[in-house]
């Protein structure tokens, strides 16, 4: 597991978050601390934050739980805050650890040339520009994760 | 009479045949028990989503409340009716219910209905009673993953906005708590969303607008998946019903021809003696 910042020492775990795709539940348990990336910039959300219904873009979100943080890649969704109680909707999410870096960059690559290489359709722009988006928060991520040394 | 060799023959198909419909059951509960998870999975980003969609419903704002209730003037009440059976049939009657409840609901509109399937027990059945098919999606399979259903929930949404229909419903075997293998006809547009009583203020990222936007073809996307999971759930209980029901029913036959078995051995048995002391008797008698 990856091994993010752990809480500092006598830091209760007081957020109840639940983050699920339409797929899979991914957390769902107490937590200290978690900071998504909403279309407005990063939050954090600790404790007694304010309620809070946001649009997230696609990009790293992080819980700090007792034994560390858990990052992932999402691709976008919500994140809703009311009464210590997070929920994370995501498009899309994967955990770092499961992303293949190398394959995640080539892809990547791959989209770029075939991109220049044919015209994208003007109602598949916005399409094309979400898949790069959510490539370049997925290899983002791997990236950190790798540097942190899981 | 039929011949003890007959007998045997039939034995041994049916003995096969109910090998078959053992397996059949096997699969059918091991299937329908994986996917309570997925289910479960799928249950908590709905009920979330419908949550979150309430918050803003509650807020006055008119950019709100005409993406939730768009215009729908001049679509009468012309409604696009997914109808969700299995493909393999075997399912009890499930199937039939399903139709049922789903024609009963059509011939109630005055405008019509416009029908999309997944399943091919439905689709059949719709073309056979010559009502035509918009779109079969019976290659999803009980794999499916929620993005899969994109292209039918976008399809909808658009018919919608775009006033092709005033009403979207699913007609599906619902297996959530409290109504399992129900066969129901649920309209999703236009949406009966409640009212979250907000308590206090809310911050909005970017804004209520928006976020009414990006969620609502969300909270569609993630009901048509679930009730598509439901009914891939009841489809795989109700077949596990019925073929331990065709079981037991081949069990019950092989039992019944083994007796006839037995009495027609007898019989023959009794003949053969009757020849033979009939034969000796009539030496005797000489």
């Amino acid at each position: 597991m990856a091994d993010g910042a752990k809480p500092a020492p006598g830091t209760e775990a007081r957020l109840d978050v639940t983050v699920v795709t339409g797929d899979r539940m991914l957390y769902h348990g107490p937590a200290v601390a978690l900071t998504a990336p909403a279309v407005q910039g990063t939050v954090t959300i600790r404790p007694h934050h304010a309620p809070l219904l946001a649009l997230l873009q696609p990009g790293e979100l992080d819980i700090v739980h007792q034994q560390g943080t858990d990052t992932w890649a999402v691709g976008g969704g919500f994140v809703e805050v009311v009464d210590d109680a997070v929920t994370v909707l995501a498009d899309t999410a994967e955990r770092a650890e499961e992303i293949d870096l190398r394959r995640a960059e080539d892809d990547l690559e791959r989209a770029r040339l075939l991109a220049k290489r044919h015209e994208i359709r003007a109602e598949l722009q916005a399409a094309h520009d979400l898949a790069l988006r959510r490539s370049r928060a997925r290899i983002a991520v791997a990236r950190k994760a790798l540097q942190r040394g899981s | 009479m039929p011949s003890l060799r007959d007998i045997r023959s039939h034995i041994r198909s049916v003995t096969g045949i109910s090998q078959v419909i053992h397996a059949m059951e096997a699969v059918s509960s091991v299937t329908a028990h994986r996917m309570q998870e997925r289910l479960d999975n799928s249950i908590a980003y709905t009920d979330s989503a419908w949550r979150m969609l309430g918050l803003l419903a509650s807020l006055d704002d008119p950019d709100v409340t005409s993406s939730l209730a768009p215009e729908t003037s001049g679509a009468g009440d012309r409604t696009c009716l997914l109808l969700v059976t299995s493909s393999r049939g075997m399912t009890g009657g499930q199937d039939q219910s399903v139709i049922r409840v789903a024609l009963e609901y059509a011939q109630g509109l005055a405008d019509g209905v416009e029908f999309h399937t997944i399943g091919s027990q439905g689709h059949s059945a719709l073309l056979h009673r010559g009502l035509p098919v918009a779109a079969d999606w019976s290659q999803l399979s009980s794999h499916v993953q929620m993005d899969e259903i994109a292209p039918i929930s976008t399809y909808m949404l658009r018919g919608y906005r775009d006033r092709a229909f005033a009403q979207v419903a699913i007609a599906y075997t619902q297996y959530r708590d409290g109504a399992r293998l129900k066969p129901t006809v649920r309209r999703l547009l236009p949406l009966d969303v409640a009212r979250t009583p907000r308590l206090r203020q809310f911050y909005f990222e970017p804004d209520a607008a928006t976020l009414v936007d990006t969620l609502l073809p969300r909270v569609l996307q993630s009901a048509v998946h679930l009730a598509v999971l439901e009914a891939f759930s009841a489809e795989n209980v109700a077949r596990a019903v019925a073929m331990r029901s065709a079981g037991t029913n081949a069990q019950e036959l092989v039992e019944h021809l083994r007796l006839n078995y037995n009495k027609t051995r007898q019989q023959t048995i009794t003949a053969e003696m009757n020849e033979v002391s009939s034969a000796l008797s009539l030496e005797n008698g000489s």
